[in-house]
């Protein structure tokens, strides 16, 4: 039997105390804000940590402007003189130029922003429906009569996949040195075609992202024009709230920071993983902010 | 700087001109896709019927039209797509080709690879799709084969004068100028767009008396729209997982950014961007009416003939003149923090 590697996902070293021998590798750092990008000090502190207790480490990095660019070199430029030979979670294409031009000691891995997925929770209910069916609506003096239609079939195949599965995009990545993608766990299931031999996958659980946006609103009761203004100033309120998200026409959604995840509790069986090529399952303990 | 402008009909192509567009762009959406994959967004990230052609000799004379008059047409085929769907889209590329499109703007690499590979268009524009935060990403592209990039719009001018700044090799830079402005970033949301609620009226409305009976068919009634556009109820917790506030609900980000009375503009960044050397300003929104359109173009024309006009014209100055262009061209009391495209224009942080 492949094994099957647990990792946990944290965000500030106080949750170094989590780590239980069930887990064997570390992810530390943020994907959706570069205000999040960690400091030096605690980068050490997480490296340390995880050379003591032998466990492998993967430093999350999220997109960034060129301010962040540079805050992730001086990251990258510890990694590469400490000769720490680590994984790099990229979420932008211009981190993993950098990397490959400058930082070869690191080893990239293609994020879940950009295995692109269809993430939108309402699309389990679209490809749900087993058959059409007439349904009637009332408005004022005006009925609508509506036929609700299947999908079509080739669109339940689409909601299932992700951008790594194209052959062309595969051969890219090889290029680019990336060996291990990471995805989401879909609501509606996954069809992954991506050869083993060439890449392996992780799975994160039980948080799955849908949509980020830089016009922050991590502070619900800051009612004021600013709120959604993207340069107003960031208290980093994100690491205080968090809300929950209902809507009839969705499951139950949360919102941290500037970002907006569902929560899928089902993880499939460790042969179902290995069957799709899965050999790391990454644990969002709570939601990665 | 150009004005790029959408058009989704071949009768609009010379008024736009007229107006002062110096760039076109459109997306098709041919019957063959259609029948396979609906009109969900997969092949471009707008969907509807209003705003995409859906014949290739309709798109094919409207091309004709704008390069007697020098004016280049790119196609927009944004999407993400799958290995099932490269065949068709290959077939599409090529129709396009022959009916001489000047460029494509795209969102997938996969596709980007393809095109590297084929070597059809003089242009490729990497969409916002692409997700472009920082210089070393427009480098990336570049060496893909991509000639213009589509600046996220959730960018600062600051961030955008670095980018172009450090951008090695040059790229031309092309930045979103009016309406449509998403909250959240184009490239990583994964909320679903493509679905109207109600999708095509089915049979002839019928009046029974006084009651009217309409026939339509949609994928599904309880879908809501554009996520970006639902309303949520919220619980709020502190760090702790206590609940600290009563229920409350919040409007959407779309309904706050789209406000009756406000269009989403960054016509005031026009003088930053003049000064940055972007190449194009691009106005959205390609299912609106003609009249709109035209409304759009001749708006930002006027403030680029008065960045032109004036030598020593100052930021301030121009900024109190765009915004009173602004109010009288639509009607409406004035700007908006929310449906403002480059709000730090305002904070002074440029």
């Amino acid at each position: 039997m492949e094994m099957m590697e647990k990792a946990l996902f944290i965000t500030a070293v106080k949750n170094l105390k989590n780590i239980t021998p069930r887990y064997n590798r570390v992810y530390f750092g943020n994907e959706f804000c570069e205000k999040l990008i960690p400091q030096l000090d605690k980068l050490k502190e997480i490296v340390a940590h995880c050379s003591k207790k032998n466990l492998g480490f993967s430093l999350v990095t999220p997109y960034v402007t060129n301010s962040g660019l540079e805050k992730l070199e001086k990251l990258f430029l510890w990694l590469k003189s400490n000769k720490i030979n680590c994984e790099v979670i990229i979420n932008d294409y211009g981190v993993l130029d950098l990397i490959n031009e400058k930082y070869h000691i690191l080893s990239p891995v293609l994020g879940r922003l950009l295995t692109k997925q269809k993430r939108d929770p309402r699309i389990l209910n679209l490809i749900k429906r087993k058959s059409e069916k007439y349904r009637f609506f009332k408005k004022d003096n005006e009925y609508n009569v509506i036929l609700e239609k299947k999908i079509p079939d080739a669109l339940i195949s689409y909601f299932k996949e992700t951008n790594i599965n194209v052959p062309v995009v595969q051969n890219f990545l090889r290029d680019y040195r990336i060996a291990r993608v990471e995805i989401d766990n879909l609501l509606q299931g996954m069809n992954l075609r991506i050869p083993k031999r060439d890449f392996c996958i992780s799975l994160y659980v039980p948080y799955g992202y849908i949509t980020t946006t830089r016009r922050c609103s991590a502070n619900p009761f800051r009612n004021e024009k600013r709120f959604f203004c993207r340069i107003s100033h960031c208290r980093k309120e994100c690491k205080i709230y968090s809300l929950k998200l209902r809507n009839k026409y969705l499951p139950l959604t949360y919102k941290k920071g500037n970002t907006i995840f569902f929560k899928n509790n089902r993880i499939p069986s460790q042969k179902e993983l290995i069957g799709k090529g899965i050999n790391r399952v990454v644990y969002q303990p709570e939601i990665p902010f | 700087m150009k004005i790029l402008s959408p058009f989704s009909k071949k009768e609009e192509v010379l008024p736009l001109i007229d107006s002062g567009t110096n760039e076109l762009y459109c997306g098709i959406v041919p019957r063959e896709w259609e029948d396979k994959y609906s009109i969900f967004d997969t092949l471009n990230r707008r969907e509807g019927y209003g705003a995409n052609f859906s014949v290739f000799a309709d798109l094919q004379s409207a091309i004709q039209s704008a390069h007697e008059k020098n004016v280049p047409v790119f196609v927009t085929m944004n999407g993400l797509y799958m290995q099932e769907q490269y065949p068709l889209i290959q077939k599409i590329i090529e129709k396009l080709r022959n009916i001489k499109v000047d460029g494509l703007i795209v969102a997938d690499v996969g596709l980007l690879l393809m095109l590297q590979k084929m070597k059809f268009f003089k242009e490729i524009h990497m969409g916002t799709g692409g997700t472009t935060f920082n210089s070393r990403t427009v480098g990336f592209y570049k060496k893909l084969g991509v000639s213009r990039i589509i600046l996220e719009r959730h960018l600062t001018i600051d961030e955008i004068k670095s980018i172009s700044q450090k951008s090695s090799p040059i790229m031309d830079l092309e930045v979103f100028i009016l309406n449509t402005l998403c909250p959240y970033i184009d490239g990583f949301c994964t909320y679903y767009h493509g679905l109207p609620i109600i999708d095509k009226e089915i049979a002839p409305e019928i009046k029974i008396k006084n009651t009217k009976i309409k026939f339509f068919k949609s994928y599904d009634v309880n879908y809501g729209g554009h996520g970006c556009g639902l309303r949520f109820s919220i619980q709020a917790f502190d760090r702790f997982g206590n609940r600290i506030r009563k229920k409350f609900v919040i409007s959407s980000p779309r309904m706050d950014l789209n406000r009756k009375g406000f269009k989403s503009c960054g016509a005031c960044a026009m003088y930053d961007f003049n000064k940055i050397k972007i190449k194009s300003l691009k106005i959205v929104e390609r299912g609106a009416s003609t009249e709109s359109k035209i409304k759009d173009i001749k708006f930002i024309k006027k403030g680029l003939d008065i960045l032109g006009g004036e030598k020593n014209l100052s930021r301030g100055k121009f900024i109190r003149m765009i915004q009173a262009l602004y109010r009288s061209t639509y009607e409406c009391r004035g700007c908006s923090g929310f449906s403002c495209y480059y709000p730090s224009v305002f904070l002074n942080r440029h």
